[in-house]
């Protein structure tokens, strides 16, 4: 039996044992702005005047009229104006901190412009989880919370070099990104049907759990941010929270490997990860989420915020890391690094995408 | 008998005359139409801002699949606020696919956002906060979900334009969530 004439043959019989029963006289919204017409009504049974249903199931017992439909749940977490990491690099080597000393300076930037004209954008994506009944996860980017536009207008043009001796001196994380609002929320899908003067609606078991980000913007700038973390060993601070957990749960690039210096940037990840470009780089945000909501630990995979152009365009955008060694130990000593996609893909625009995070493990080492 | 076709002869002028009236007010109406910009950067959504001159603002989400059918369709709306709370802007049904959204919920809801860009010495022209659109689509088949976050211009909004959003969905067995 499909699951739309069980939910209906429940309805009729079991009413109200059904789990998460809600009772309300009016499902949807009146729409008053619209001229002439008159506003259907729920409360306006008998069914034969009746229009706001979607559907009918009928037996032999009479039909049921019936609607699916989305519900907010719950919002796990809202958090506003925080700083979180669009570059990251981790410097480290494997003999106590002495080959970080033949680093330079780590150079981080990140540049993002609008070109409104030429369809060029930044948009910052929504990442959900849909959750069936039957337990089956998909994961999209069902498009944006928020797009910035404009024309020749450069919404973010920060960069920040780290020396080594002045901004560290030993292993150390490095951070810059931008000050931001994230959101964690859920949606369930409910059958609702009509009883009586009401309507009654049911929890189906379909869930939508949503990742929300946003930038925060003033005097039509993005907010810059960066961080340094001296100690990364000690468990504390969000970018030795977000830098672990993406580099214990996501997927390693292929090696890069250098001599003297080496570059990392958002169109390496593009193209090696072949994604779109509004899917290259992210901010990994789960212990942000999770400082006010642990309910959303099982939904890591959409705890990252997408950040990109609607349309490819080099010259608009910039995410790059860049280190140096020191010029007299550039010869025998190197970088080797890696960067982070998401374990599993995303569906955009009908196809399936890999996320990027321009998050650096750099380590050390002389030959 | 003379009585009865002179009430005949004035319901034909009076049904006549309604049918000239109607034509041409749709004649008016479509030389007051005026398509202002189209947006189709978001996945499978265009977004159309036109102004009519002769009708009051609307605000419509029309949702088909790539054929251009269109079924009976239930729109929940949300919206991120400035200040963090996730708030409902309604639920909606379009029994034929053709959703007509509360405008002044739209327009509250961008006018919370002008105030707080303006505030902070922000050009609200350049910034389009979206709306969050969780629908489900009853096709005799199924059960099809729809979601979407959709940004919009609320400058041009604000200044009085009307706006159509085409959701044009893939029905497949990926968003298909009941038989």
């Amino acid at each position: 039996m499909s699951k739309v004439k069980e939910f209906a043959k429940l309805a009729k019989t079991k009413a109200t044992k059904v789990n998460n029963v809600v009772h309300i006289k009016r499902l949807f919204a009146i729409d008053e702005d619209r001229v002439g017409g008159s506003t259907p009504s729920p409360s306006s049974w008998p069914p034969g005047e009746m229009e706001d249903y979607c559907d009918t199931y009928c037996d032999e017992f009479g039909c049921t009229y019936y609607c699916f439909v989305w519900k907010l749940d719950e919002v796990y977490s809202s958090i506003l104006n925080i700083g979180a990491p669009l570059v990251v690099a981790y410097i480290y080597d494997a003999v106590g901190g002495e080959y970080v000393k033949r680093v330079n300076d780590v150079m981080l930037a990140e540049y993002f412009e609008a070109k409104e004209s030429a369809g060029i954008e930044i948009a910052f994506g929504i990442a959900a989880s849909i959750k069936k009944s039957n337990g089956e996860i998909s994961f999209s980017i069902p498009s944006f919370t928020m797009k910035l536009g404009g024309d020749s207008h450069v919404w973010l043009d920060y960069y920040k070099t780290f020396f080594e001796g002045i901004d560290f001196d030993n292993e150390a994380i490095l951070a810059i990104g931008m000050k931001g609002d994230f959101a964690f929320a859920k949606y369930k899908l409910q059958y609702c049907y009509t009883f009586l003067f009401w309507w009654i609606c049911t929890d189906t078991g379909e869930e939508a759990n949503m990742t929300l980000a946003r930038p925060v913007i003033k005097d039509n700038k993005i907010v810059p941010w960066d961080d340094v973390d001296r100690d990364p060993d000690d468990g504390i601070g969000i970018t030795e929270e977000v830098f672990k957990y993406i580099k214990q749960n996501w997927k390693w690039s292929a090696d890069h490997t250098e001599y003297g210096s080496i570059r990392v940037t958002v169109f390496t990840i593009s193209k090696e990860i072949n994604t779109h470009p509004l899917l290259s780089t992210s901010m990994a945000i789960l212990p942000i989420l999770l400082s006010e909501a642990p309910e959303a630990l099982p939904f890591a995979m959409i705890a990252s915020a997408t950040v990109g152009l609607t349309k490819e365009e080099q010259s608009a955008m910039l995410v790059e890391c860049y280190i140096s060694i020191k010029s007299e130990y550039a010869s025998n000593t190197y970088v080797w690094a890696n960067y982070f996609y998401s374990p599993l893909q995303f569906e955009y625009k009908g196809n399936k995408y890999y996320v990027g995070a321009l998050y650096v493990d750099a380590l050390i080492g002389v030959a | 008998m003379c009585d009865s076709m002179m009430l005949k002869r004035s319901l034909i002028i009076v049904l006549v005359a309604v049918i000239g009236l109607s034509v041409i007010i749709n004649f008016i109406d479509i030389l007051g139409y005026n398509v202002i910009s189209i947006d189709t950067s978001v996945n499978g959504v265009e977004v159309k801002y036109f102004s009519s001159f002769f009708a009051p603002q609307r605000f419509k989400i029309v949702v088909q699949n790539v054929s251009g059918q269109v079924y009976p369709t239930t729109l929940s709306l949300y919206a991120w606020m400035p200040n963090g709370s996730i708030v409902e802007l309604g639920r909606f049904l379009g029994k034929n696919g053709i959703v007509n959204i509360s405008v002044t919920k739209i327009i509250d809801f961008l006018e919370e956002w002008y105030r707080y860009l303006v505030d902070r010495d922000n050009d609200p022209r350049l910034v389009k906060p979206g709306i969050i659109v969780l629908g489900a689509v009853h096709t005799p088949k199924g059960i099809y979900g729809v979601v979407k976050g959709i940004p919009l211009d609320m400058v041009k909004i604000l200044r009085g334009a009307s706006v159509e959003v085409k959701i044009v969905e893939k029905l497949t067995p990926n968003n298909l969530w009941y038989l």
